[in-house]
């Protein structure tokens, strides 16, 4: 981009040295050139303007006005919303959530890095990979009530797997298991966690050259050595931060819950209860201090996310 | 420079977007409850028909077809009037509509009818959103299904009941009583979660009167369905149209006027479908209708609230399985045949049913939010 518009730039600018080759007066070079700049540099910050207005209008206001109930309830200002919102049912709320997310983190981030190192260097059959990745970035945006109900159809309690093992003597709803559990409901979340992941970390994994681990064998390392000391720390920032990825992506899945669970203990469902219900009225202000609770632990992953990726960047750079 | 017509219209957007929030919370503070131009449209049906018809149109919100037989109501009321009434967002939520009056306060599109959960009417009240209009029938209306100022009037109710699909369980259970039973493990489900469902709440105060509490007192439907949970008879998942006709819930507890809409569905679907009112708890819900205050189309509100307590809507309701308000006259003047009481309990029954008041419903929605989550939910 950089690269491109000064060259369309330079061309009206073109006839100058020809004329100053000529009689003309050389001092127009430097002023038309500097006009140039001026404009080049009034012209980016006009096509950022749409987008700013953008974010402006539609996150930064919507999470402010979120931010300022939260912290005024009833009008006036007072922390008693955000405190009510973390305590009692609430609390309980955030434990679930945070219990889900950070399981479904931890295995999607294990199975998902699996899937990526067994692909590795893997070039037969070759229709495999590119199904893997366009099946994956399928697969990772595949949420809310349609996965809820494919997974409803297949292992519910009416389901065509449900009745498939019953009739062969396997009973899945009698031994306990059901997807409104906080394992039936990891279940669900990992179809699309572990092609989130294996999405995140591919390219970190494809970038491990067969050179370093060459050099390592020469130098006399063992594999067990040179994923400890070489593989290891390079995957680490990415696999980390997409780990947290996962977490976010967990913590704020709402509609798959909803139709698991409609009676569920996490938080995106009991912002729900208070905000758009037909039963629990006038509790605004604590669903906007849950709201708020949830920006800042999701605020705060993000953050963690940037700074692991700028450490995962150096070494593509290096 | 190219980009410069784009701004236009987000500048366009940031500024009405800002003005109607302003708008909004003016018309919030100095929103009044005065029986407002009443007069003006008359004071008989034929009147305020007549005056109707000149406005040709009436804004409706979370009027689900299927919901009472709404549908059926909506056709009858645009057939004998000619009035169109546009359904907006017919799944919204009680919350959705009074955040839609809030919004669209003063525009030519706002709700001008509102059917709201017994909890918000005093919201309705206190933000001044509720017109006082008391209908001809008005005395007709049983005093606990109407605001003594006519701010609403709750023109159906709905008995709480248990919905079993015969096709997957042989034997259905009658009594809250039989649903502990171990044979309906997993099958039990409710229509929501009480803390944000009119109906999962019903189900609860309903559980709580056939366990020896009463509307002061919850708790035993809360620990009924406690019980419930830890016996694994409770599911979680929702009752939707998707859910039954999977037949992913076989015994489903709801009002007895979200049935009638979608048996012929489940009939397609190969179910056959059994609904019964409890006989150890009867619990009867209502939702309140209100005209709202500086509507548009302040004539054909008052219309569409006339037609629903009037003849044509309280038989439509019937159809539809819900209770009238007017039913007792109605069963006096031998409008209600046997057909359309089937999936109602007996007349006696009926006029049995007694209605929480709303500092009995404040406080059970307060034991609810505090214990469901970690009696029920949480396990």
């Amino acid at each position: 981009m950089t690269a491109a518009t000064p060259a369309g730039q330079l061309d009206p600018v073109r006839p100058a040295p020809v004329r100053r080759a000529g009689a003309g007066g050389p001092a127009a070079g430097p002023v038309v050139r500097r006009v140039a700049a001026q404009v080049r540099a009034v012209r980016g910050w006009l096509v950022l303007v749409p987008f700013l207005a953008f974010v402006g209008v539609f996150l930064l206001w919507p999470t402010a006005a979120v931010l300022v109930r939260s912290i005024t309830p009833g009008g006036a200002f007072g922390l008693s919303a955000l405190e009510r919102a973390v305590s009692g049912p609430y609390r309980s709320a955030f434990v679930n959530s945070l219990t889900l997310s950070a399981v479904t983190a931890l295995l999607g981030g294990v199975l998902g890095l699996a899937l990526a190192l067994a692909m590795r260097g893997l070039t037969r059959p070759r229709w495999l990979r590119p199904a893997l990745d366009s099946w994956s970035s399928v697969a990772s945006q595949l949420g809310g009530v349609p996965l809820a109900f494919a997974f409803v159809a297949a292992v519910g309690t009416q389901g065509i797997v449900t009745k498939a093992l019953l009739g062969v003597g396997v009973d899945l709803v009698g031994s306990g298991f059901s997807l409104s559990t906080t394992a039936g409901m990891a279940l669900v979340y990992l179809y699309f966690q572990v092609p989130l992941m294996f999405l995140v970390v591919s390219p970190a994994v494809e970038g491990l050259r067969s050179t370093w681990q060459e050099a390592a064998t020469v130098l006399g390392a063992g594999p067990v050595r040179y994923w400890r000391t070489v593989a290891g720390p390079v995957l680490a920032p990415s696999v980390l931060g997409g780990m947290l990825l996962l977490f976010i992506n967990a913590f704020s899945a709402y509609a798959t819950a909803y139709v698991l669970s409609s009676s569920g203990q996490l938080v995106p469902l009991q912002i729900r209860f208070v905000l758009q219900g037909n039963v629990i009225t006038g509790e605004q202000d604590l669903g906007y201090a849950l709201v708020t609770w949830t920006i800042a632990l999701l605020g705060a992953g993000l953050l963690l996310v940037q700074a692991l990726q700028r450490r995962a960047a150096r070494w593509s750079r290096a | 420079m190219r980009k410069l017509p784009l701004l236009v219209p987000l500048t366009a957007l940031a500024l009405t977007l800002s003005a109607c929030s302003a708008s909004s919370e003016a018309a919030s503070d100095t929103g009044t409850t005065t029986a407002g131009d009443a007069t003006t449209c008359g004071t008989t049906v034929d009147e305020i028909a007549a005056a109707a018809k000149d406005e040709g149109t009436v804004n409706l919100i979370a009027l689900p077809d299927t919901w009472a037989n709404y549908g059926g109501i909506l056709k009858s009321f645009t057939d004998t009037y000619g009035i169109d009434a546009p359904v907006a967002n017919p799944d919204a939520s009680s919350a959705d509509e009074i955040t839609a009056i809030q919004t669209l306060r003063g525009q030519a599109d706002m709700p001008e009818v509102v059917d709201v959960g017994a909890s918000f009417t005093q919201q309705l009240i206190d933000e001044g959103y509720a017109e006082a209009y008391k209908p001809t029938v008005w005395d007709e209306i049983p005093d606990a299904l109407k605001d003594p100022e006519g701010r609403w009037v709750a023109s159906y109710y709905g008995v709480m009941a248990i919905a079993t699909n015969t096709t997957i369980v042989k034997d259905a259970p009658t009594t809250f009583a039989d649903l502990e039973d171990p044979q309906y493990k997993g099958q039990v489900t409710l229509n929501g979660d009480p803390r944000e469902a009119g109906a999962a709440f019903g189900a609860v105060m309903a559980a709580s009167l056939a366990n020896g509490g009463s509307f002061d007192d919850i708790m035993p439907g809360i620990e009924y369905f406690a019980g419930l949970k830890a016996s694994g008879n409770l599911q979680s998942v929702d009752v939707t149209e998707a859910t039954l006709l999977s037949g992913e819930v076989p015994i489903a507890l709801d009002w007895t006027y979200n049935f009638p809409g979608i048996e012929p569905q489940l009939k397609d679907a190969g179910f056959d479908l059994q609904v019964t009112v409890p006989t150890d708890g009867v619990y009867g819900g209502y939702y309140a209708q209100s005209v709202v205050t500086e509507s548009a189309h302040p004539c054909s509100a008052r219309l569409f609230l006339e037609h629903l307590v009037g003849d044509d809507g309280a038989l439509g309701y019937l159809e539809g399985g819900a209770i009238p308000a007017r039913y007792a006259t109605l069963v006096e003047e031998g409008k209600v045949d046997a057909d359309l009481a089937k999936n109602l309990p007996d007349a006696d029954t009926i006029s049995k049913i007694e209605f929480p008041t709303q500092e009995q419903i404040d406080a059970a929605k307060a034991t609810l939010a505090e214990q469901w989550g970690p009696l029920v939910a949480d396990k």
